[in-house]
């Protein structure tokens, strides 16, 4: 060591118990922690004697990629740095840190800052120690990038149709959580929709590993090395020159997801900052959307729901519809009614709805409605035209089914109902209904009901049998 | 007697009995088997489980614990990835892990010699763990270093650079193949 006194910087990420005492916040049970000790350059190995500092994180970003259990986590700090050479300690020891993606770089006086050499100390396990050359004397910020499995985000959504069913509001939420093993303080989250070619390839790569939870502990070279650098390549094209650009906090009013269309996919930017610890889950407020217009209608298919009727909304993510600024990702709906003129509200159902591109529609099944019935019953049934053989046996003959459909609504407001019936072999239909045919065994009616009304249809079903088909 | 009397009740109940009991623990074994049999997944989360515990409880407290009771703590660690080593010998991922770490405590009881092999085994043991294999000779190199040996230390940095000194390596890989360089050129 050249100079007398020497400047160790201990960067420790950690989770579970705190093993350095005094150095560990009492409040986290588990972090990151900073702290710059001493040693005398005399001393035959580095022997920590003091504590000088314990800078915290001065920002946390975290970019969950939900497809391939991938989250890019950048953080940067202020370090004191002594002239001449600087140790910084960076531990993974009981996380799902992935050490191999792991990169520091001087945010500042970078030119004076020089990364010499990287080792593994044998005193603790699963620790990375960088010794850092600085031409400066004092304050440095740096940045220290990697990858960590086990955060996860999802999307809910909650529908609020109005009491005739025509418009409703639509909040979107995210639920992030986190299982890293690492706490995540104050940090900005980001949040990549969307199917893109680059995670894909990363997502099957990471199968191919065998791997069932870290993404980048691969066993194969050349798998680690693909997955780098593409994801380098990825920061450096989509997230070039984001650090540090978080938005201000916010607690009192909701947080604004900011989205950036990027290609294929968007990043959706939560407003502000946010401690998520490792175990927890979080829900953040995404956006709101009033008076989309939504449709209201209701299925009956017998070979699919038996007896029920379905109640469905319908909607489009589109700028007509107040909506289409951006993809919406996958998630859960809730769907409430106003069922009153002081705003009571009723819970219609919940589904899940697929990723929706903008300009598409989206029908969301919210389950059976018992208010709304359709009884079909069959009136009467003919057998006629049969056909004899030389054998004497019939090879031919034509059934006659004369079907009558109850269809009544109880509730209070217009209901629209699609009714789909399925036919099988040379068929024809008589009916005064209107209807269409939808394939060359559906046919759909669509009868719209006023309040609490009831109302028939009947239809007579002509079958050909045996010789008697023509088609 | 007793002994004595069985086998002098013939031949025939005495192979009966034996093969009973042949019968009996071949069974046993089995159903045993059966009921401890684990997905992979569930093998890795069970080592993983059993490496982390010995991490969190044992091997990171060694680092600030004094006198006998780090040397307890050390000791405990040692077992703890032994264990791993010998119940989980389907799971190179982890059994990589454990014998680095095994050879990191090794270090840490001053046990150099001990240490270096166990480093050394980890790439002759689980070649295609390669970040196991590039911070076990890195470790190697350095605890050479440190004790002076460093001829037997240039080797290990030397098998380092051979395998990981590569273009498209990821930065700190190429940090740690710098450092090595840089002790070779010394």
């Amino acid at each position: 060591m050249g100079s007398y006194m020497s400047c160790i910087v201990t960067w420790v990420a950690w989770a579970g118990r705190a093993i350095r005492g005094r150095l560990v916040q009492p409040t986290l049970r588990s972090h990151v922690t900073l702290a710059t000790l001493l040693t005398l350059a005399t001393l035959p190995a580095p022997a920590r004697i003091n504590v000088v500092t314990l800078p915290g994180r001065d920002t946390v970003q975290l970019t969950i990629y939900n497809s391939a259990d991938l989250t890019l986590v950048k953080e940067t700090r202020v370090l004191t740095f002594r002239k001449g050479i600087n140790k910084l300690e960076f531990s993974w020891a009981n996380t799902l840190i992935d050490p191999t993606s792991v990169e520091f770089r001087a945010l500042t006086h970078a030119d004076e800052v020089d990364v010499l050499d990287a080792s593994f100390p044998p005193r603790v396990t699963n620790t990375l120690e960088w010794r850092i050359k600085s031409e400066f004397a004092g304050e440095v910020k740096v940045e220290i990038r990697y990858f960590t499995s086990g955060i996860s985000w999802a999307a809910d959504y909650v529908a609020e149709a109005n009491k005739l069913e025509k418009l409703m509001a639509l909040a979107g939420s995210v639920r992030v959580n986190n299982n890293s093993g690492e706490d995540y303080e104050d940090a900005q989250i980001r949040l990549v929709v969307g199917v893109i070619r680059l995670v894909e390839e990363i997502g099957q790569l990471a199968k191919a590993s065998g791997k069932p939870t870290t993404l980048f502990l691969s066993d194969r070279d050349e798998d680690r090395a693909k997955l780098n650098v593409r994801f380098q390549n990825a920061e450096a094209f989509y997230f070039g020159g984001m650090a540090g650009g978080g938005a201000g906090r916010a607690p009192a009013r909701l947080k604004e997801v900011v989205k950036e269309e990027l290609g294929e996919y968007f990043i959706y930017t939560v407003e502000g900052r946010d401690t998520i610890p490792t175990g927890w889950g979080k829900r953040l407020p995404s956006f709101v959307a009033k008076d989309v217009p939504v449709t209201s209608y209701y299925k009956f298919e017998k070979e699919r729901w038996g007896d029920a009727v379905m109640r469905y909304y319908k909607f489009t993510n589109a700028v007509p519809s107040k909506l289409g600024k951006e993809p919406l990702p996958d998630g859960s709906v809730q769907a409430f009614r106003t069922v009153t003129d002081d705003n009571l509200y009723a819970f219609v159902g919940s589904t899940a709805v697929k990723y929706i591109p903008i300009g598409e529609s989206v029908e969301m099944e919210l389950g059976a409605d018992r208010e709304v019935l359709v009884k079909p019953s069959l009136m009467d049934w003919q057998k006629t035209d049969i056909k004899f053989n030389a054998a004497g046996n019939v090879d031919g003959w034509t059934t006659k089914e004369t079907w009558q459909f109850g269809l009544q609504n109880s509730k209070e407001i217009d209901v629209v109902l699609d009714i789909r019936r399925n036919f099988a072999g040379d068929w024809t239909l008589t009916t005064t209904q209107a209807n269409e045919k939808v394939d060359a065994n559906k046919v759909k009616f669509v009868v719209p009901l006023k309040p609490r009304e009831k109302k028939t249809f009947t239809y007579e079903l002509t079958t050909r049998h045996g010789t008697n088909a023509t088609k | 007697m007793t002994n004595d009397a069985m086998t002098n009740a013939g031949d025939a109940p005495h192979r009966a009995l034996g093969i009973g009991h042949w019968a009996l623990g071949i069974a046993l074994f089995f159903t045993a088997c059966a009921t401890i049999k684990q997905t992979p997944a569930e093998r890795h989360a069970a080592a993983k489980a059993a490496f982390d515990t010995t991490t969190k409880d044992f091997h990171l407290p060694s680092a600030e614990a004094g006198g006998a009771e780090r040397q307890r703590l050390l000791k405990e660690a040692a077992r703890g990835y032994e264990q791993v080593l010998s119940k989980f010998k389907d799971q190179p991922f982890w059994c990589a892990q454990a014998l680095r770490s095994l050879a990191n405590v090794r270090a840490t009881q001053g046990r150099t010699s001990d240490a270096v092999k166990l480093y050394s085994d980890v790439a002759k043991r689980f070649p295609d763990q390669s970040w196991e294999v590039l911070q076990s000779w890195r470790s190697a190199g350095d605890v050479l270093w440190e004790a002076g040996n460093r001829e037997q230390a240039r080797g290990f940095y030397r098998l380092l650079i051979e395998r990981f000194d590569t273009s498209d390596a990821v930065q700190v890989v190429k940090t740690i193949v710098r450092g090595a360089k840089a002790r070779l050129a010394e």
